[in-house]
């Protein structure tokens, strides 16, 4: 038996390295979502003015919602790179976003003292436009094409990189 | 800020850790050096060294540990893992909060193992100890490389922080203060086992010489792993919030695959202890549990696999644990395959009706069960790798695969004291096994008729546990009045001085009555758990599991580093109150659950307070039989270990034996 070993030892070894080397290139927080390649589908409801608005029509752009909330810490850094985006990318996309089971004051206070990037955010008190979306964690973010097919899902906080790799996406 | 030594402080444990490292590299090459030059004293030279980075480690330890009390945030490390208002307990254990400080922490112990070896060796086998501790500065290189060139706990931060961004505070708990450690000392232990196995190999070294030596650094190891993962489960248990204590999460998982062939391995030492056999299965499982070992802070570290306990991701350093994870295991497994391999001619089975059998075959699930772990661990990453599918493996694969292998295990611990060495006769076994038979088949049944909707598990696992417990008592009962016959004591007499003179052996009893007492918690919190999700106002009592509680509302209050809210809920007719508590952690803007829970040997009551809706508090109780005892019987196992260790007869003259043959050999 022993003479056999090498047999199993070896290949084992080998699958075994193998397996974690290529575990390294890739990232198990990234979780592909169903919802790539369907529309996006329409919600309508209010901003947090008040006004009706209506997710999910889109006016010809590409257009990115981001789902966010005042009671998230890591919003707070992904806010910074939404602002630069924002200038950077202007009228070539739409930004609009999803606030995500937040009080309205607190929301608002947010805005008001960290900058606006969004068109409008449309108020999900309730959660309910998270459930239709499968949101899980906050922040998530859709880029959704000029067809309103969703092309990327990512659910962590955004980075200039992976800002610039959705638009292009959604170019495509 | 006050004079010289103070402000580069850090830097001095910087170059303390640097010229450890230093050292190691020399002490890794003394014995090659030694051979080269014909210099024996360079080769000795070893112990020396180990004695010395020992002492620098410790004082690169302590000055980040410095760091940490005086809350100097111009470390990089401690800015980002301590805090000002921290308490004085975490601010030094959040020494090892983190990547770096934790892989210092690693590399700390093993330098106090290695010291250790070295006082040992000294006295016990002079001729090999330079290249135990060659093997051991190996190890050691591999891991000061990691902490000095990649992952440096002693990076500084200029300008400091003014406040440092805390630690995580669910790490800010009592038992997640020892997990680490207790942890590190199993995994780190079992690098002992395996420079005697690679020594073995390196210089001709007969096992028998060596195998009784590795015993208790075994079993040290073993039991400190045993705490370690008891710890973390536990902190999981009140802190997390979710009821449970075990979740097969990869991380989870990957310091359970060292336990389990750990255990394989000191059964497998007790086998050729006895009857010289199964050497080179021995190298191989020395070296296999070390490398899961390795496996296990590979998978924590580099974050390959979604875990809860995957912090901050570096690539660089993912791929530096893997290559030096590879040269390990290749040179350790190559060593095997060219010299490990003992004649086997010499290991005759007398027949497969023994305890010998018994042993190989707990030898072979505990390996089975190991590479059911691993397999369920890896699978998801092997199957992304083949065709990009992303999933989890979890509990139902693991515990329908492995729980009917543990009742196996557990049936083995019956009957394998039962049976002796070389031959049993059959009828003399039946004859100490047929009550244990009834009394399981009786509890079995009796589980049953008491809920007939309970799951199989449960009927087997009480049957198997029954018999086990009473094939136990057969056994000792058997031994006393053996005992008593033959030194005409009375009865009671003899049991103690049965337990007292065979420690040994009644020490691996109690562990194995300990591990019964877990498997009885693990049956009763696993498959009769009630639980509910309610929303409760001020006044509502429910009920659960056959117990009242009473919600008396909320009290909030600021405490050290956060803010509480907590719960009060009373259980009716008696004058416990459990306090559940909602805390936030204002520098990490994280919020912790902290369970209420109220224990007695039958039950945990369990209460999670959580958000407001609509003027009413979302509850999650939950009523866990039997959870208790797995606690208890990890107090149990801690014991009887220590009972085992407490004897040292055999061991002396297993020493004075290992010491006059190698006087002879070498």
């Amino acid at each position: 038996m022993m003479r056999n070993i090498w047999w199993v030892i070896i290949p084992v070894l080998i699958l075994l390295f193998g397996l974690l080397a290529y575990g390294l290139t890739s990232n198990p927080k990234h979780i592909p979502s169903p919802l790539i390649g369907k529309v996006f589908p329409t919600l309508q409801g209010k901003d947090l003015n008040g006004n009706d608005v209506t997710l999910g029509v889109v006016d010809g752009k590409p257009t990115i919602v981001n789902v966010w909330a005042s009671w998230c810490g890591a919003c707070r850094s992904e806010h910074k790179v939404l602002l630069r985006g924002a200038r950077r990318y202007g009228d070539s996309i739409s930004l609009v976003a999803i606030n995500y089971k937040d009080e309205l004051v607190n929301a608002r206070r947010w805005l008001r003292s960290l900058g606006d990037p969004y068109q409008w955010s449309f108020h999900d008190l309730s959660g309910r436009a998270g459930i239709e979306l499968g949101v899980y964690g906050v922040p998530e973010t859709f880029f959704v094409n000029k067809q309103g097919i969703i092309v990327e899902k990512i659910s962590a906080p955004l980075t200039d990189k992976m800002l610039a790799d959705g638009i292009a996406l959604m170019n495509e | 800020m006050q004079g010289f030594l103070s402000n580069y402080l850090i830097e001095f444990g910087h170059l303390a850790t640097f010229t450890a490292f230093i050292l190691t590299l020399f002490q890794l090459a003394a014995p090659w050096l030694a051979g080269r030059l014909q210099a024996p004293a360079l080769a000795r030279s070893g112990v020396m060294a180990s004695y010395i980075v020992l002492i620098l480690m410790t004082i690169g330890g302590a000055t980040l540990i410095h760091a940490f009390v005086t809350g100097d945030f111009t470390v990089k490390y401690v800015a980002s893992h301590s805090n000002t208002e921290l308490p004085l307990l975490y601010k030094v254990t959040a020494l090892w909060g983190g990547h770096e400080g934790s892989l210092f922490l690693w590399a700390w112990i093993l330098a106090a193992f290695t010291t250790v070896l070295a006082i040992q060796g000294k006295r016990l086998f002079p001729l090999r100890l330079p290249v135990m501790l060659s093997v051991q500065a190996g190890l050691l290189l591999g891991f000061l490389g990691l902490i000095l060139f990649l992952s440096n706990p002693f990076e500084r931060l200029l300008p400091g922080a003014v406040a440092g961004r805390d630690l995580n505070p669910l790490l800010q708990d009592p038992g997640m203060a020892f997990h680490p450690p207790m942890l590190y000392l199993g995994y780190v232990g079992f690098s002992i086992p395996f420079a005697f196995a690679m020594t073995a190999m390196l210089t001709r070294w007969e096992t028998t010489l060596w195998i009784g030596l590795i015993r208790r650094w075994t079993l040290f190891a073993w039991t400190m792993l045993t705490i370690g993962i008891m710890l973390g489960g536990w902190w999981a248990y009140y802190e997390l919030g979710w009821g449970g204590y075990w979740a097969w999460d990869p991380v989870e998982n990957a310091s359970f695959m060292p336990w389990l062939l750990g255990t394989a391995l000191i059964h497998s030492i007790t086998v050729q202890e006895n009857r010289r056999m199964l050497q080179s299965w021995n190298l191989f499982l020395a070296i296999s549990t070390f490398s899961l070992s390795l496996l296990g802070t590979f998978l924590v570290r580099s974050g390959v696999l979604s875990s809860v306990h995957a912090f901050a991701v570096d690539p660089g350093r993912g791929v530096y644990i893997l290559l030096f994870m590879i040269t390990v295991l290749v040179i350790a497994f190559g060593l095997f395959l060219v010299k490990g391999r003992v004649d086997s001619e010499k290991e005759a089975v007398t027949s497969l009706a023994s305890r010998e059998t018994l042993f190989v075959l707990n030898n072979v699930l505990f390996s089975v069960l190991c590479l059911c772990v691993m397999l369920g661990t890896l699978y998801p990453l092997a199957l992304e790798a083949i065709n990009g599918a992303k999933i989890t493996v979890g509990a139902p694969y693991f515990n329908s695969v492995l729980v009917p292998l543990f009742f196996l295990v557990i049936f083995l611990m019956g009957i394998g004291p039962a049976t002796p060495w070389r031959q049993v006769n059959l009828s003399r076994l039946w004859l100490r096994l047929w009550l244990p038979t009834v009394l399981g088949i009786v509890a079995a049944i009796s589980i049953f008729v008491w809920d007939a909707q309970a799951h199989w598990f449960a009927l087997v696992g009480t049957g198997v546990v029954t018999f086990v417990v009473v094939a136990m008592l057969v056994d000792f009962i058997h031994n006393a009045n053996r005992r008593a016959k033959q030194q005409n004591e009375n009865i009671i007499s003899a049991w103690l001085q049965l337990v007292k003179r065979n420690r040994r052996y009644y020490g691996g009893m109690f562990v194995h009555f300990g591990i019964l007492v877990i498997a009885m918690g693990m049956i009763g919190s696993g498959l009769f758990r009630s639980e509910q999700v309610v929303l409760m106002a001020k006044g509502d009592v429910i009920e659960i599991g056959g117990e009242k509680l009473r919600f008396d509302g909320v009290k909030q209050f600021r405490k050290d580093n956060y803010f509480a809210l907590q719960g009060q809920f009373a259980l009716v007719g008696t004058d416990i109150v459990l306090k559940p508590e909602r805390r936030k952690y204002p520098v990490q803007e994280a919020p912790t659950t902290e369970s209420g829970i109220h224990s007695n040997w039958a039950r945990d009551v369990y209460v999670v307070i959580g958000e407001v809706v609509d003027g009413r508090y979302s509850v999650h109780a939950y009523v866990n039989p039997l959870v208790g005892w797995i606690w208890l019987g990890a107090f149990i196992i801690v014991f009887g270990i220590g009972w085992s260790f407490s004897q040292r007869l055999r061991e002396k003259r297993v020493r004075a034996s290992a010491a006059l043959s190698q006087g002879k050999t070498a």
